[in-house]
């Protein structure tokens, strides 16, 4: 993941020390467990880790030794496998993307690749068709004037992506009512995915 | 003997009985055979009669029947008896005969039976369900024939028809129910409802009617008596109420208004009012501010004009100019593009610029010569000598004819920088209208292209002295225009939706999903039907700039944010306000500021929620800010010019509002006895009050926002008086204490602090009426 990389380049580490790191905990900072690594620390900001942050980022995993930070960051994931954590750390995963001081939404691609990063592993197909949605979207807004124009999403669309995923089933669409409180993006979505079906 | 002596006791119970048997048999047997006798008879009669003989036969048999009991039986026996009559007659065969071929409702209805419809409500409503038989029936014809009617495209063509039509259908069916329904209550509300569905059925019926208004105002409406004119626009209204999107009528009604008022073709002044008053009665005070802009606006200019002549009285052989000074945001949105004036005009409009900036400073005029007028005075080659009243653009274009008989398009167009597809339509009606072509086209083909040459057209030839050749009637908009103003109609709704939800958040402060969209559809019903997913964009829209809030845990359920971190949004600027007042400023600031003036324009529209911002809003953060001595000047200026902006767009009475609001604290202090006794008891005093860098701050803030409010109100200054406010408790400034700051040009001994004299001296001197400074009584 670029972002991991810039701040490898930022740590007050040497940027060998960083590249060092992931090649010894084995870890590629592609990984989800980089960035969970990163919610740990409660990094503020994208491609910068301070050195409180990384000192409370060690003292959370109870890592002081290589060896110990090796094994902690393998084990990162199942951090996640409280309800609660997960949901934290899915809006952190957001919030982690917003480099800007004022910026409130995240361009589409980086979202794809937060999509595939944070949610696969739990919801792989879900997150496919999402992914693919979202794609088709930006490129039908290059070629025509689509009314659906999501170029940046916020915080708020994120957070029902996962709340969506969780809580309906994909087989099961027809009960799906879009004169709820789903955001409108996910009610053309469900109507994307029906006409996707029908063909 | 005990046969005589109690006889008669015995007797007459004996008879008494045997009277009661003998008619209870009577009833019986007359029900018994009455049922057989009707069924029979109103089996025959169905076969062979029509409708309304079927109805003449039940209606008399019921009569007779009902003779009959009175005559010869008791009383109590007629109920039994017509019960009969009415089942067999009427309602056993109610469907048949409201379905009858060629002589059913439906045909009653078309050929205005009321005789016959009146026989059937009658007979009909004796028995259950009877009526609410007719009403459905009714009310399906209606829609059905209502539906045809909108979807006609023969009828689409002429929008004033179109209208008379659905009016002609009104009075129809208001008659029916009149003279053979009884006024039924039911039926007139299934008229009602039958109207609104099928009007709304075709997008264009808010346009068409106000087209329909439009030719009645320009000239439908002439000559006819006032009580009739009331008669007209009530029906208007009427019809007006069935629409759905009363917003998209308001457009138009505006831009139509616009170029009746702008032509001079409006047949009656009063007429025009009392349609403004009609629709300010139905939907309030916001409906109508603007329109009632654009009177004034009308009004103001002639009083300009007048000053500008009595100015200029050199001017006054020279050609005559007629300005109107349109306020923007009263009127409807025109880009200006501006054309070559010829050099006549343009020197005189020059003067009239600079009389006007003179007067009105801090103004910016634009010219709008796509909307105006001119009556030439022309010549032609034999000799005919012809007024014309033609278009400003027009007259660009005749003008050029005074220095060349030949010109090329390319030539005209050049000369006079018209857009082009204006300087075609307008090059169109000068020399391709038969009886107005006062130029020639070479060559006479029946568009305008780009290599034609025009000439005068020394032939022309008309009856009337005066042609008329101008194009400025409202019509039908044309397909592309139709789809901007429908892309302007949304986008208007779009602030309004969010005020709306804004509204209803800050005082219920939580609300679900559902309870929230029904909510904001019924406070917006009175303008138009909310679409619920823009609604929820907009709620989207809403959360993401932190005017909402969905509940942590339950996604359905929205909040009303209580503290946002400010700190976050406005970083260092607000370091020095404690943490109680942040949410006051943060949320005046983000409406104002983040919300924009034009959306802050459909708020403010709405009385109810100006006062609301008023009392708990501005004047709360500011004064209360301003006690803790730690308003920041930025925060006191943004503050102040967005109460301006929601000033400038509110209504007289709202400006008066603002106004005696913003001299409040001057009048305050100014008539405080201690603050006289300080600062204004000898010249020196002002010394201090000009060291005291808070209050002169305050003071002269005040003073500042307060001529600029009055600016922008175009409230005359002079005319200006504090004691007219609308708001009971404000004390009117005394002038004379201005005075004092103006003698103070002794302040001048006090370098650090003549810049704000100075400045208050010149708004003073500008707002007031005051006396001669050099006299000096003191009062």
């Amino acid at each position: 993941m670029q972002l991991l990389i810039q701040c490898c380049v930022l740590w007050f580490v040497s940027p060998e020390g960083i590249e060092a790191l992931c090649n010894d905990v084995n870890v590629n900072h592609t990984d989800v467990r980089m960035l969970i690594f990163a919610w740990k620390m409660k990094a503020e900001k994208q491609g910068y880790f301070s050195k409180d942050e990384w000192r409370r980022g060690l003292k959370c995993l109870g890592a002081d030794t290589r060896p110990k930070l090796k094994k902690a960051i393998e084990g990162l994931d199942k951090e996640l496998k409280v309800p609660e954590c997960f949901e934290d750390f899915y809006s952190y995963a957001f919030q982690y993307c917003l480099t800007e001081e004022k910026q409130r939404s995240v361009d589409i691609e980086t979202i794809c690749e937060l999509l595939n990063i944070v949610l696969k592993s739990e919801f792989p197909n879900q997150v496919n068709l999402l992914v693919e949605y979202l794609k088709v979207g930006k490129q039908l807004f290059k070629l025509i004037y689509v009314q659906n124009d999501y170029r940046a999403l916020n915080m708020d669309q994120w957070r029902s992506f996962y709340r969506f995923f969780k809580e309906v089933d994909f087989h099961d669409l027809e009960n799906y009512d879009s004169s709820q409180a789903w955001t409108v993006i996910i009610d053309n979505f469900v109507e994307w995915l029906k006409e996707k079906e029908k063909n | 003997m005990v046969l005589h002596k109690f006889g008669e006791k015995l007797y007459s119970g004996l008879v008494a009985t045997m009277t009661g048997h003998l008619k209870e048999i009577a009833k019986s047997v007359e029900a018994a055979q009455g049922a057989e006798f009707y069924r029979v008879e109103s089996q025959k009669f169905i076969e062979c009669c029509d409708c309304g003989d079927y109805l003449k036969k039940a209606e008399r048999r019921l009569n007779e029947e009902i003779d009959r009991v009175s005559h010869y039986l008791d009383p109590r026996t007629e109920k039994k008896i017509t019960n009969v009559v009415e089942k067999e007659m009427i309602e056993n065969h109610m469907l048949r005969l409201i379905h009858m071929e060629n002589s059913g409702l439906v045909h009653m209805f078309s050929d205005d039976k009321y005789d016959d419809l009146g026989r059937m409500y009658n007979l009909f409503r004796r028995v259950p369900d009877g009526l609410s038989k007719i009403r459905e029936v009714m009310t399906e014809h209606i829609k059905e024939t209502g539906k045809q009617l909108v979807n006609d495209p023969e009828r689409l063509k002429d929008p004033v028809e179109f209208v008379q039509r659905l009016l002609d259908e009104k009075d129809k069916y208001d008659k029916i129910i009149n003279f053979a329904f009884n006024n039924d209550k039911s039926f007139q509300n299934a008229l009602n409802s039958s109207f609104e569905y099928f009007i709304n059925l075709n997008p264009r019926s808010p346009e068409f009617i106000s087209l329909f208004v439009d030719d009645k105002l320009r000239k439908g409406l002439k000559g006819v008596s006032e009580d009739d004119v009331e008669v007209t626009l009530d029906k208007v209204m009427m019809l007006f109420r069935y629409l759905q999107e009363k917003d998209v009528f308001e457009k138009y009604y505006k831009q139509h208004l616009a170029k009746r008022l702008l032509s001079g073709k409006t047949v009656s002044d009063d007429a025009e009012r009392s349609l403004i008053v009609k629709l300010k009665t139905e939907c309030g005070y916001q409906f109508t501010s603007k329109l009632e802009g654009m009177f004034t606006d009308m009004k103001t200019s002639q009083d300009t004009m007048q000053g500008f002549y009595a100015s200029h009285p050199e001017l006054v052989d020279g050609p005559t100019l007629t300005v109107q000074v349109l306020t923007t945001g009263s009127w409807p949105t025109q880009s200006s593009v501006t054309c070559n004036l010829p050099a006549e005009m343009s020197a005189l409009c020059e003067k009239f610029r600079s009389y006007y900036l003179g007067t009105h400073t801090g103004r910016r005029l634009s010219w709008q010569t796509n909307m105006g007028t001119a009556d030439l005075k022309a010549t032609f080659g034999k000799g005919q000598k012809h007024e014309l009243n033609v278009s400003t653009y027009q007259m660009c274009v005749l003008m050029l004819f005074n220095n060349a008989d030949r010109l090329s398009y390319k030539e005209i167009e050049q000369a006079t920088e018209i857009p082009a597809s204006d300087l075609k339509r307008c090059l169109q009606s000068l020399a391709l209208v038969k009886g107005r072509n006062v130029l020639r086209k070479e060559p006479m083909s029946k568009d305008v292209g780009e290599d034609d040459a025009f000439f005068v057209n020394d032939k022309f030839s008309s009856k009337l002295y005066k042609v008329k050749i101008g194009t400025v009637v409202a019509q039908k908009e044309s397909e592309p225009e139709k789809q901007e103003t429908r892309q302007r109609v949304e986008e208007d709704r779009k602030p309004q939706i969010e005020a709306a939800i804004v509204r209803i958040m800050k005082s219920r402060k939580q609300l679900d999903h559902n309870n929230l969209i029904a909510e904001v559809t019924k406070q917006l019903q009175s303008r138009f039907l909310a679409n619920p997913t823009e609604v929820k964009k907009r709620i989207e829209s809403l959360i993401e700039r932190d005017f909402l809030e969905r509940d942590e845990n339950d996604r359905k359920l929205y909040r009303d944010p209580d503290v946002v971190s400010l700190k976050t949004r406005f970083g260092s600027n607000l370091e020095s306000i404690d943490d109680g007042e942040y949410e006051f400023v943060e949320f005046i600031c983000e409406n104002m500021v983040s919300l924009g003036a034009s959306n802050l324009q459909s708020i403010v529209g709405d009385s109810n929620i100006l006062p609301f911002y008023l009392e708990q809003g501005i004047a709360n953060t500011i004064g209360c800010l301003q006690r803790e001595g730690c308003l920041l000047r930025g925060e006191h200026n943004l503050l102040g010019e967005a109460f301006l902006v929601m000033a400038s767009v509110a209504g007289i009475q709202q400006q008066q509002e603002v106004l005696a609001w913003l001299l409040e604290p001057l009048s305050q202090e100014w008539t405080h006895s201690e603050w006289q006794d300080k600062y204004l008891s000898e010249p020196y005093g002002l010394v201090y009050l000009f060291s005291e860098a808070q209050v002169m701050w305050s003071s002269f803030h005040s003073v500042t926002f307060f001529d600029k409010a009055l600016n922008r109100s175009g409230i005359k200054k002079a005319n200006w008086n504090p004691e007219n406010s609308s708001t009971p408790d404000s004390t009117p400034i005394n002038p004379i204490l201005i005075k004092y700051f103006v003698l103070s040009g002794s302040c001048s001994y006090f370098p650090a602090t003549s810049h704000y004299t100075l400045s208050l001296v010149s708004i003073c001197t500008s707002n007031f009426t005051w006396r001669d400074p050099s006299c000096n009584d003191h009062e």
